[in-house]
């Protein structure tokens, strides 16, 4: 269990966290959210003691992390992908970071062969690519079976099976009842693989929930209608106050003609059956799941650091129009 | 489609027999990131990510960061090529010295020709060879030093290290001793190759045995060398501690060996008033090294890392073995070749202990 306590700290006068606590459970993936520069490598490197807070504490299994005598079965963390010192081995690397806690030369091999780097064992860590280096970190962190695991963007710059392979591993190490505290901007690859979830934005806690919660929270269900009669369509719900019809902006690959709504609180099978027994015209008809991507974009937009400016310039919503990239 | 059930099917059985089967230790197959994972509902099978291996309980102990230590530093080339150089360059250094000295030797002063009947050389002088590259080879123990910390933060392994051992006061105990180790190997291993050399040269020549009071030099030149040389790899330590940047330790370094010695030497020729400096130029690393190398013994060998010369000019006085610099002005700071140790000692403490709380202190980023 990794608890963090009203952690603040300051780079400078620069505020990076400001009183952020959370708990990352055992037997839960704790996915953590926040965009670049958000503090989510910070406060992991505080939970690590690597970086010492201007105030509060961080307890991993009850007591700080520089207290247990063994700290690579406590935590295995992957704080950065390029871990490795370029003109090492693989081998010598894992091996070094083995021998401090007294752990054996096959455990080193053991999680070659887990995280498939077994192959290019004594190439030099400068030659890896940033999966394979991220891989090793991976390894590193595996080397004590540790009881917590601490992965701060693990999947930068893997390939899908590996992005796989790590979700399954998060998955495992939280059904042993350990506790996973995973790092991401992605809030796809977090709602996949996380049981709780932890948004962090300019140093604070913007919201700490579950993600079945979230999901339920963010994830409403809509309408899509683009009819020539918009006064035969806002007239069908006029006496509904349970539904809402807003008009909203056309797609790209949208009928150019008529007028787009969204319709929210009204079943499709409900809908369609009132839309042709009104004998409605519409040229497009479908449901959406407002994306969960989309929910975070909103709820982190005011606070992310490091926004890019829209490349057409044309755009000037903060939401992306790609409302479809729904991943249950 | 079915048949593809029919083996998934198939694999869970043979899974689950050997499960059931035996549970001592086992390897697994290769396992790939292609294999698919342990189930989460496999109801806690044994394996998975964890360790087929068993082994004692893993426990960070000063031992095992030793052991640590010693595969990080043996696993990197620049460990090699420094300890190389400093073992090489001590005895090229002895041999250049001492191949002058009987150059020097066999010439007749009166008509500048080389004679056949060359004057001995006083033995003192062999082992003013021997050490004579000590003060330059400070600088490579020193890089070494430097470098055992520095590497680590320039590519970010210290997050690892300090994640496998979070006593950072410990950690860095470990990576001194082993440093140090290595750096008194390699001076030892040179400084006795120079001898050698230095024996080599000048035997020919002949020697006059060392006079009374004179007999702690072999061991000064010897063991004290590589002593002096290890201190500076510690103090390299501190400054790699303090500077966690290889560049501005390494400069530090060079400030401390090369550029500050000789803006006190220049300054102290201002005037009187600052002949002072000269008495603070003697506390400085790499003079106070040279004065311990002499064991009291006034050798002709003028040798520091700013300049390595021989005064060929003056084959006479080298023969008399006089120190050509004796400071006439009185009322300077001299210390005593055991004293200078005392201060170099002093340079190391300071240095590994600021140093050591600069590593303890700082945020690793």
């Amino acid at each position: 269990m990794i608890e963090i306590e009203g952690l603040s700290k300051r780079f400078g006068a620069k505020p990076v966290l400001d009183h952020v606590s959370f708990t990352a459970e055992d037997g839960k993936v704790t996915g953590f959210l926040g965009p670049n520069g958000a503090g989510k490598s910070t406060t992991m490197r505080a939970a690590l003691g690597l970086i010492a807070p201007d105030s509060g504490r961080a307890l991993i299994d009850g007591r700080p992390f520089a207290e247990h005598r063994a700290p690579l079965r406590t935590v295995g963390a992957v704080l950065d992908a390029k871990s490795a010192h370029k003109g090492r081995s693989a081998y010598a690397h894992l091996l070094s970071i083995a021998l401090t806690n007294g752990i054996p030369k096959r455990r080193v091999d053991e999680v070659m062969d887990l995280t498939g780097i077994a192959a290019v064992k004594t190439r030099k860590a400068g030659a890896f690519s940033l999966g394979m280096s991220q891989r090793l970190s991976i390894a590193a962190a595996l080397l004590g079976d540790p009881h917590n695991l601490v992965l701060d963007e693990p999947i930068n710059g893997l390939d899908p099976e590996g992005v796989k392979w790590v979700r399954d591993l998060c998955r495992y190490y939280a059904a042993q009842g350990r506790a996973v505290l995973l790092s991401s901007h992605l809030m796809s690859e977090v709602a996949l693989t996380a049981d709780n979830l932890v948004i962090i934005g300019q140093g604070r806690i913007l919201e700490t929930t579950t993600v079945a919660d979230f999901v339920a929270e963010h994830s409403t269900r809509s309408l899509r209608v683009i009819t020539p009669e918009p006064e035969k369509l806002r007239a069908i719900f006029a006496h509904a106050p349970e539904v809402t019809v807003t008009p909203i902006t056309r797609e790209t690959g949208d009928p150019q003609e008529g007028a787009a709504f969204r319709i929210t609180g009204a079943d499709l099978g409900a809908a369609a059956c009132v839309f042709a027994a009104a004998q409605l015209v519409t040229y497009l008809f479908v449901q959406e799941h407002a994306s969960l991507e989309e929910a975070y974009m909103t709820l982190t937009h005011t606070s992310a650091e490091y926004l890019g400016r829209s490349m057409s310039g044309a755009t000037q919503s903060a939401q992306p129009a790609q409302s479809k990239e729904v991943q249950q | 489609m079915s048949r593809g059930a029919h083996a998934a099917h198939a694999n869970r059985n043979a899974r689950s027999a050997r499960s059931a089967g035996n549970t001592r230790t086992r390897r697994q197959p290769q396992q790939t990131w292609n294999v698919p994972a342990p189930n989460t509902g496999d109801g806690g099978r044994a394996g998975g990510y964890g360790t087929h291996a068993t082994f004692a309980a893993p426990r960070l102990t000063f031992l095992n960061a030793l052991r640590a230590e010693i595969c990080k530093a043996l696993s990197l080339k620049s460990t090699y090529v420094l300890l190389i150089i400093n073992a090489l360059l001590l005895p090229v250094g002895s041999a250049l010295m001492a191949w002058a000295m009987a150059f020097l030797m066999s010439l007749d002063p009166a008509t500048g020709t080389t004679t056949d009947d060359p004057q001995p050389v006083a033995e003192s002088y062999m082992w003013g060879s021997a050490s004579a590259f000590v003060p330059t080879c400070l600088l490579v123990t020193g890089i070494l030093g430097v470098m055992a910390v520095t590497v680590e933060y320039s590519s970010s392994t210290i997050q690892s290290s300090l994640t496998a051992n979070p006593r950072r006061v410990m950690f860095l105990n470990a990576k001194t001793l082993v440093t140090a180790a290595l750096a008194f190997v390699s001076s030892l291993v040179g400084l006795l190759l120079a001898w050698a050399a230095a024996y080599a040269l000048l035997s020919p020549v002949g020697m006059t045995p060392l006079a009374d009071g004179e007999h702690a030099l072999p061991w000064v030149s010897i063991l004290g060398g590589a002593l002096l040389l290890t201190a500076m790899a510690v103090l390299g330590v501190g400054l790699g501690g303090v500077c966690r940047s290889t560049m501005g330790g390494v400069f530090a370094l060079v400030g401390l060996l090369i550029i500050a010695p000789s803006a006190l030497s220049m300054a102290s020729l201002a005037g009187d008033r600052f002949a002072w400096l000269q008495s603070v130029a003697r506390c400085l690393p790499d003079q106070a090294a040279s004065n311990v190398l002499t064991a009291g013994v006034d050798v002709v060998v003028s040798s520091s890392s700013t300049n390595v010369s021989i005064d060929v000019g003056s084959a006479d006085a080298i023969a008399e073995t006089t120190v050509a610099a004796t400071p006439e002005t009185s009322g300077l700071f001299e210390p005593t070749w055991w004293q200078s140790g005392l201060i170099l000692l002093a340079w190391v403490v300071v240095a590994y202990a600021i140093g050591a709380i600069v590593v303890r202190r700082s945020d690793v980023k």
